[in-house]
């Protein structure tokens, strides 16, 4: 047809023109598809936009809700739902595709996740119309379809937390370490607490100013170099559960910072002569009696605040030990240790019974090793010790010579924001491209990314890693407002002594790491903001003189410090006079002008304990109660006050936070008659309490 | 059945004849179907829309492989952003509070929001690309010689206009690369001569960082609400309205200067 038309032409055109004109039918083909591409691409555009994926899930919805018998009436909802929650300027459209989050069960929705509510009861505590979905989930609220809106989108910084991530999320409004509902939460920051992450790195809620692991200006005197040397080798095998991380020296490190420890001069001691103790029985008794285990495990056995005792035997010289037991606090400015008021002969005998019982089996094959290995080494030198100890920042754990602490790691404050894209892979190239693997695989292989790097390995239990990894994904601030964050202190390990000489005292006796003031200190052992309104003077006065099993279900007991007269008048008036709490009624306004119990409302009492209530699952009488969970209580009279009795089980929450003591919902008049009866719970006043053998 | 037909056909012609006579259709159509070359002329010049368009186009002038086309889908793509951008403008609050979540609920929940901005954007990158090719082609034909100089200074002017537009577009959705790509390229503007704190000589003219360039185009010394602000005004006002007169010059100039310029024009031969 073409050249049909072409032959016709009249017009004198040039040849040229007729291959133009070929070339152009050549472009019309080329516009005229590229036409229909656009037109294609236009409905492609049109049609995504009106069919969302939240469309389809929508209307399943309605169609289940129209099947249920409970749903009967309800309608499914049409289009964007979305959350707005002003103060948190948050816009979550979430509720578009899972449909029945904030909603009650549909049963015909069956197994269907997407349109199940929301797990567990954390809505009642935390409504969506206050606090959004992606304040605690993560993801990007905004978007509505599911890709984007999960947050798994290049470069968006916050992709959806799942599981036991979502609890990193607890930490924008509690603090880390009393988070409730957040176990991973405690743990973790518990964990790096203990391992002193902020030796190194710049960590939130750990910025206290304190030394976590013991000072080394008198190693020289602790112990030997073979046992420094297999420690510095391996610390995890030289002692279960050893907080000091493996820092993969060889040989000849090991011996340098052997060389480097011990050519620091001690500072000077005051002379003590040798004590003779009365052997290891003695000891032993002394050692039980004191409750050493309540902080020290002994074979796995016992407290984790301070370090396992089973080999000790072998590490420690005999004089320094001495002098350790004898004030420990003079060795170290910064141990939790408190001193147990010894004699000169009762410090020999738990000498004699820590040297000769807690014998290490291993010591020949250790101390062979590293005898060995540092003869080998002889070139090994303190400056190169000196050296290393400065690039490792042992100073970041312990106090050594004239060496400074150095933040020497990244700051971890915005960790959980950091961008992927800024972290190096380095020769782990497999991994996924995402912070939590990254941050997981840091943790079990600290040094496999690259050469060079200083961080060491921290054997964390899998358990322990996961809680860290909650832990160091909390770290983010969004700087919500204060009225949505939980009250609460940052940092509540953190003890404040009271002002004066009881100050003096209490923190001499390191009071406050297993026992609260004001809700900030150690949760070991009870909290004593309230003690001068719970118990009765004169059980103070006993139990801090020659403590008493309370709870016998505990391994941590009080411990039997051997305070002076003195010092127990001090702390007894302290807690009486300074700790009380308003609004308990003293025993003359619960029982009238006699301040007795009658004896009518006490068996009354005893009733409503043994029969009524479920009291005796947890607590022991003299009545037939035999539980042993919670206190006991066969003499409870004489230790607490009928007022804080009454006081606690009308709300024992509300008086003691965190008690595991149920709300029974008793009324007050059942209340006084039970807090009558347990005032008659009282200890023989002729035998003074004893320590039951543990 | 005729005589109705009859009827119908004489009722339809009449009122034809009625309307067609009337005073406000001969307002609006002042010259009847454009079936002849003088009724084409008429219609073409007696309309702003129409008159920006010669009447007469010279027949290389719709020759693609000369032209391209450059100059042309310029201004269509001019057109499209304007009409895009003004809808966007519906939606965008240049607040740095909100300026991102505007962007993010366009793309996610404001109906073909998302296809606005995707057509602005691409739109805008190929504006960029037809302004440089169409300049590409005014110098491959020489048609920058008289007596088209003027008109080639005028083009270079829509151009830095364009570069600039495509410029500030970049600060408006409040995001990193938005924030950073802002940062660098007014800080090669602090390094201008004499009107940048960073750039030589700036000392003559006592240039400080508080004076600069860099601070006229953020309105402070980093990028933040001002610089936000700055961005928009220049982005939806000021520069499409210099950007607008341009054109019309240069449209202009493009017909007083002898029409599309083509391979048989007056210029003597390379």
């Amino acid at each position: 047809m073409a050249s049909a038309e072409e032959t016709t032409r009249t017009d004198s055109a040039p040849a040229h023109d007729d291959r133009e004109r070929r070339a152009l039918g050549w472009m019309d083909r080329l516009l005229a598809l590229s036409s229909l591409g656009l037109c294609a691409l236009f409905a492609y555009t049109v049609l995504a936009e009106v069919s969302p994926e939240w469309g389809p899930l929508q209307r399943e919805y309605g169609r289940l809700l129209a099947v249920d018998p409970s749903g009967k009436g309800a309608r499914a909802p049409r289009g964007i739902q979305q959350i707005h929650v002003q103060p948190l300027e948050l816009v979550d459209r979430c509720t578009s595709c899972h449909l029945g989050a904030d909603k009650p069960r549909v049963a015909s929705t069956g197994t269907r996740a997407v349109l199940a509510p929301h797990p567990g009861s954390m809505l009642e505590l935390h409504p969506p119309e206050r606090f959004g979905c992606s304040s605690c989930h993560d993801g990007q609220g905004r978007a509505t379809s599911r890709e984007k809106a999960h947050g798994r989108e290049a470069n968006w910084a916050e992709p959806l937390l799942l599981g036991r991530f979502v609890q990193a999320s607890c930490a924008q409004c509690h603090a880390r370490a009393s988070a409730p509902r957040a176990p991973d939460l405690r743990v973790g920051i518990a964990t790096m607490r203990r391992r002193n992450c902020a030796g190194c790195h710049v960590v939130p809620d750990l910025d206290e100013d304190r030394r976590f692991g013991p000072d080394l200006g008198r190693i020289a005197e602790k112990t030997s170099r073979d046992w420094v040397f297999a420690w510095l080798k391996r610390p995890a095998a030289q002692l279960a559960g050893a907080r000091m991380p493996d820092f993969g020296l060889s040989d000849r490190e090991a011996a340098s910072l052997v060389a480097f420890l011990f050519s620091v001069p001690p500072p000077p001691r005051p002379p003590a002569a040798p004590v003779a103790g009365k052997g290891a029985e003695a000891g032993r008794a002394l050692f039980s009696e004191s409750r050493c285990i309540t902080c020290h495990a002994v074979q796995g056995k016992g407290g984790t605040l301070a370090p396992e005792l089973a080999r000790v035997g072998s590490k420690l010289a005999r004089p320094w030990l001495e002098g350790w037991l004898r004030d420990p606090k003079a060795h170290d400015p910064a141990t939790i240790m408190p001193r147990f008021r010894l004699s000169e002969e009762q410090i020999g005998s738990i000498a004699d019974y820590l040297g000769e019982e807690f014998e290490d089996e291993d010591a020949e094959r250790w101390q062979r090793a590293a005898a060995s290995a540092l003869a080998r080494d002889r070139e090994a030198s303190a400056g190169d010790g000196r050296k290393l100890a400065l690039h490792y920042n042992c100073a970041g754990c312990h106090s050594i010579a004239d060496l400074r602490p150095a933040k020497i790691g990244p700051e971890h404050t915005e960790l959980g924001l950091k961008p992927v894209a800024r972290i190096d892979f380095g020769a782990k190239a497999s991994l996924p491209r995402t912070r939590l693997a990254y941050l997981r695989e840091k943790l079990r292989d600290p040094r496999g990314f690259s050469k060079g790097l200083r961080m060491p390995r921290f054997d964390l239990s899998e358990e322990a890693r996961e809680s860290v990894l909650v832990t160091l994904l909390s770290f983010k601030d969004r700087r919500y407002p204060a009225s949505v964050r939980a009250a609460g202190e940052r940092r509540p390990w953190h003890g404040r002594p009271p002002p004066g000489p009881v100050g003096e005292l209490v923190r001499e006796l390191s009071c406050l790491e297993c026992h609260a003031l004001d809700g900030r200190g150690g949760t070991l052992a009870p909290d004593l903001s309230l003690e001068g309104s719970q118990v009765e003077r004169p059980w103070l006065a006993r139990y801090l003189a020659q403590p008493t099993t309370l709870r016998p279900s505990l391994t941590e007991r009080m411990l039997q410090l051997r305070l002076r007269a003195d010092e127990v008048g001090l702390l007894v008036e302290y807690l009486v006079a300074a700790r009380r709490a308003d609004g308990v009624k003293s025993a003359r306004e619960l029982f009238g002008a006699a301040g007795a119990p009658d004896p009518e409302s006490a068996l009354h009492g005893r009733r409503i304990f043994h029969e009524r209530l479920s009291c005796p699952s947890c607590h022991a009488t003299p009545h037939g109660a035999r539980g042993y969970l919670g206190p006991d209580l066969s003499a409870v009279g004489s230790r607490l006050q009928p007022g804080w009795i009454y006081h606690q089980l009308l709300d024992p929450v509300r008086a003691r936070p965190g008690s595991i003591e149920p709300r029974l919902g008793v009324s007050p008049a059942d209340a006084r008659a039970l807090a009558a009866y347990l005032a008659t719970l009282r200890a023989p006043p002729a035998s003074a309490p004893t320590e039951t053998s543990p | 059945m005729g005589q109705q037909l009859r009827g119908r056909a004489s009722l339809w012609r009449r009122t034809r004849d009625r309307v067609l006579a009337s005073q406000l259709w001969r307002s609006v159509i002042r010259h009847g179907y454009p079936d002849e070359n003088r009724n084409r002329i008429l219609v073409i010049i007696s309309n702003i829309f129409l008159h920006l368009h010669p009447a007469r186009v010279k027949r290389h002038g719709v020759k693609l492989r000369y032209t391209w086309c450059m100059g042309g889908l310029s201004a269509f793509l001019f057109f499209v952003l304007t009409v895009t951008g003004v809808l966007l403008m519906f939606y965008y609050v240049p607040d740095t509070r909100r300026a991102y979540q505007d962007m993010k609920d366009l793309e996610h929940a404001v109906l073909f929001g998302k296809l606005m901005r995707n057509m602005h954007r691409w739109a805008a990158h190929a504006m960029v690309v037809t302004v440089i090719l169409h300049m590409t082609r005014v110098f491959l034909t020489g048609s920058y010689r008289p007596p088209r100089e003027f008109n080639w200074v005028i083009g270079v002017g829509l151009l830095v206009l364009t570069l600039l537009l495509s410029f500030t577009g970049y600060l408006l959705p409040w995001d990193q690369l938005a924030m950073w790509a802002i940062t660098v390229g007014t800080n090669m503007a602090e390094a201008t001569p004499f009107l940048g704190a960073a750039g030589p000589f700036h000392e003559l003219l006592g240039i400080t960082k508080h004076n600069d360039i860099r601070f006229a185009l953020l309105g402070g010394t980093i990028v933040d609400q001002n610089a936000l602000l700055r961005f928009y005004v220049l982005h939806c006002i000021a520069l499409p309205l210099i950007g607008a007169v341009l054109m019309a010059v240069h449209f202009w100039r493009v017909r007083k200067d002898g029409g599309i310029s083509g391979p048989h024009g007056k210029l003597p031969k390379l």
